[in-house]
């Protein structure tokens, strides 16, 4: 890190979530959410919950796969 | 709505398998590697594994400020193109890194994986870093600071439209960018998306003090070499828990050569006065400092090649949890004021 000057007083913000996320966001986050809990009407796909699974089946049909990865079902 | 299959999106996700994990024992987290303090992660791939685009990445305030539908959507476009390039043998194919599975990581494994615990994203992130540490690996640099902020060297992107920027000043403004320049690669590395270009970026050398950009103008692709500013990787870690990380509870702002000179201190040392006491640290016991007290020393050490505050070369140099002395002026005296760091830790 010698190539580096040294580090200046850094931001000190508080801890921020969801509070900090503008409107646009959190509508994602929102509707994110209730596609998870299967709440919306004519779903269009279905989530394959099992990676494995998942690979499989893009093997048969020859789609790509679109993998999302959440920390809390 | 995001699947309804009268939307565009809802058509685009159709042509794709759509899976969701949200325990991360069986994944290969060594192809799967990406800062794992985000809410919402996205991959596009295909059957051999082949990693097309990621969707996601962050910012120090928040976990979905670049999150938009609109965005999504062209990377699903983006997607798909690809995937039709692949078929056709027009797309190069990059070589799948060894599997790396998080029972593999001996911290997580007793922590989580052992005692049949859910292994979350952030636990991976969390216990890797503890295991580094233990195995004396751990740079805090390099490891901790994985998603560097663009404001940092001046770019402001137009969201919606993925990589479009918005506003260029700075850094980028200099080296020639402007607004309405599409970012198409980083050091000779495509980025389709906000979370391809952030993963890279982090990937760049802390020590690195420049990158090459390839924009999009008009059609054509320009090549800029972007100077990086001092500390470019730098980032508020607080909403990240690490629990490598030292916690402090204090703050300072450095003194400028001259007051360290007036006071008799090293003009070349790490020099603070404390601005900001944690109203928390009364009771954890952790200091005594005072409002206005100058800390100019930690167990000795008045100078650091990095840290420029005394909390920062706690934070750098020691162990979340160690006990460390503070070299304190206070009023005209020379104080030594023990400090107790705390290591935090996760709600599992």
């Amino acid at each position: 890190m010698s190539s580096l000057r040294r580090c200046g007083s850094a931001s000190r913000r508080a801890p921020s979530g969801a509070a900090a996320a503008g409107p646009p966001a959190l509508a994602f986050l929102l509707v994110v959410a209730a596609c998870m809990q299967g709440a919306m009407a004519r779903e269009a796909v279905t989530w394959i919950q099992s990676y494995d699974e998942a690979i499989a089946e893009a093997r048969r049909t020859g789609k790509p796969i679109f993998l999302e990865f959440r920390c809390a079902p | 709505m995001l699947t309804e299959e009268d939307t565009e999106r809802g058509r685009l996700l159709q042509q794709y398998v759509t899976a969701r994990i949200t325990r991360m024992d069986r994944i290969n987290i060594a192809l799967f590697d990406y800062d794992r303090y985000n809410t919402l992660y996205f991959f596009i791939l295909n059957a051999d594994e082949q990693i097309y685009l990621r969707y996601g990445g962050r910012d120090e305030q928040s976990p979905t400020t670049y999150l938009n539908l609109e965005s999504l959507e062209l990377a699903l476009e983006k997607g798909l193109e690809l995937h039709e390039l692949y078929r056709e043998s027009k797309l190069a194919k990059r070589p799948v890194p060894a599997p790396r599975y998080p029972r593999e990581i001996p911290a997580l494994f007793e922590r989580t994986v052992k005692r049949g615990r859910c292994v979350e994203c952030h636990l991976i992130g969390d216990l890797e870093n503890v295991q580094r540490e233990r195995d004396g690996t751990l740079d805090k640099i390099e490891h901790l600071y994985r998603a560097p902020e663009l404001e940092k060297i001046g770019i402001e992107l137009d969201i919606p439209k993925g990589l479009r920027v918005a506003r260029a000043s700075g850094s980028v403004e200099a080296a020639g960018m402007r607004a309405g320049d599409v970012i198409r690669s980083l050091n000779g590395v495509d980025t389709w998306t906000f979370g391809d270009f952030q993963w890279e970026y982090g990937r760049v050398p802390h020590t690195a003090d420049r990158i090459a950009l390839t924009v999009e103008r008009d059609g054509s692709l320009l090549g800029l070499e972007v100077r990086l500013p001092d500390f470019w990787w730098h980032t508020d870690l607080t909403y990240r828990n690490l629990s490598v990380e030292p916690r402090v509870y204090f703050a300072s702002e450095p003194l400028n050569g001259r007051e360290k000179l007036s006071l008799g201190l090293d003009p070349e040392g790490f020099a603070g006065r404390v601005n900001y006491i944690d109203p928390i640290s009364e009771l954890l016991g952790s200091h005594e400092l005072q409002d206005g007290d100058i800390v100019y020393g930690v167990d000795g050490a008045v100078r650091d090649e990095l840290a420029q505050a005394p909390e920062y070369y706690i934070k750098w140099r020691k162990q979340a949890g160690s006990r460390v002395t503070l070299q304190v002026l206070r009023g005209g005296d020379h104080l030594e004021v023990p400090l107790k760091t705390e290591r935090m830790s996760f709600r599992k």
